[in-house]
């Protein structure tokens, strides 16, 4: 009882609360830039690995280089070209719509100016739901689309998915983009 | 230290979800499939013991007046340590949750536990208060998931079982696609905690009964 009342005399003390407060929070910083240092080189591994896996899936090249090229269209949804030597052009695109805010899709365009694949980079669609855009048979309906792509609600070809055609739409989208984008470079 | 009457308390009696009606937002948001369930629970059982257990260190050093800031500070470095572990070494659990594991920092368990157990107890129990609470959130996790993902895609075990799509167990195009969505989180949770409380209040009402008739 009598550690009890001491401790409250002490507490009213400006200092003693500025010093345990910045002592935490220091000691809690070197933590976390430890734990940042080991981590940060196996998380730009798993997105380097990830974004060529895509790029490999939507438009293969034999000896998997893909050179980015600088964009200067005004499609602010278009984040990333790549050539894919003689083959045509990775397009990373993360379209206006989505569900939730963070879809990004990586789109194969031939050099006859067709889709040759798609593949999700990223997304935080709702897993059921938006997430079955990442399923290989959905995405095979895109393969050969050119022009403005859309889902068969808006009049287009894309059966959308279930449930999720605000999803389905966001990808369309980021087809339509990409392509644009692709005969803009030639 | 009570080892069981602790356990009992994070299962059933003071269990964080359904009795202490503590993080629903994220119980909600992620219950859609088996994996993120798991994942969910096992990030929190985590982050929940670590900060019980630093909590409870520094329980004589932390004045009263600025506690609130120093648990924020503590729980937002166990939540980012774990958030970047998980992009680094598990990037599929990590993409499925996405935002809700930086939300684990505002997610009234683990504040609450540190308020209401950690800065009054000792370093062991606080530990164990953080794992028994931790698998009592994750056991009401994966109900809710197998519920959800049962009536809502016709699965079981999805991001786990048979190369991730679950194992079906109704055919595509029956199962009510609402149930994985918002709406049958709180269907779901709402049923969850009505059975919780039932089971919780059977005994208890009747001993009350016993109690005003002998007034």
């Amino acid at each position: 009882m009598s550690e009890i009342v001491m401790n409250k005399k002490k507490e009213p003390s400006l200092a003693m609360l500025v010093v345990v407060l910045t002592a935490i929070s220091l000691i809690t910083a070197l933590l976390l830039g430890a734990v940042n240092m080991i981590t940060a080189p196996q998380i730009k591994l798993n997105t380097e690995k990830k974004t060529a896996e895509a790029m490999q899936a939507v438009l293969p090249t034999e000896d998997g280089v893909y050179t980015p090229v600088e964009y200067t269209g005004e499609d602010s949804t278009v984040q990333a070209v790549y050539q894919a030597g003689d083959a045509g052009y990775v397009v990373q695109v993360k379209p206006a719509t989505s569900f939730s805010g963070t879809l990004s899709v990586m789109v194969g365009v031939g050099t006859d100016g067709t889709c040759t694949g798609i593949s999700i980079v990223e997304t935080g669609e709702t897993s059921g739901l938006g997430s079955n855009a990442g399923k290989p048979d959905w995405q095979a309906q895109f393969v050969g689309q050119s022009g403005k792509v859309s889902v068969t609600k808006d009049g287009g070809e894309i059966n959308a998915l279930t449930g999720a055609t605000i999803t389905s739409r966001g990808v369309c989208e980021s087809v339509t983009s990409a392509l644009a984008a692709a005969a803009s470079l030639g | 230290m009570n080892v069981k009457k602790q356990f009992l308390d994070g299962m059933i009696y003071q269990n964080p979800v359904t009795v202490q009606l503590l993080g629903m937002c994220s119980t909600m948001a992620i219950t859609t499939t088996l994996f993120n369930g798991i994942g969910m629970g096992i990030s929190v059982l985590v982050i929940l013991t670590c900060a019980n257990i630093v909590i409870s260190l520094l329980r004589k050093i932390i004045p009263s007046k600025v506690r609130i800031a120093c648990y924020i500070v503590v729980i937002a470095g166990f939540v980012t340590i774990v958030d970047l572990l998980l992009k680094a070494y598990l990037p599929s659990l990590s993409e499925s949750l996405g935002l809700f594991i930086p939300l684990i920092v505002v997610n009234c368990i683990i504040l609450g536990r540190a308020e209401s157990f950690a800065s009054k107890n000792g370093v062991a129990a606080s530990a164990l208060d953080g794992i028994f609470q931790g698998l009592g959130y994750t056991v009401i996790l994966v109900i809710m998931c197998v519920i959800r993902e049962f009536l809502g895609n016709g699965t079981f075990g999805g991001g786990i079982l048979n190369g991730g799509d679950g194992i079906r167990l109704i055919p595509e195009g029956i199962p009510a696609l609402g149930m994985i969505l918002p709406v049958g989180g709180f269907l779901t949770l709402a049923v969850v905690i009505a059975a919780m409380q039932y089971f919780l209040n059977k005994p208890k009402k009747g001993s009350d009964k016993k109690e005003e008739v002998a007034k």
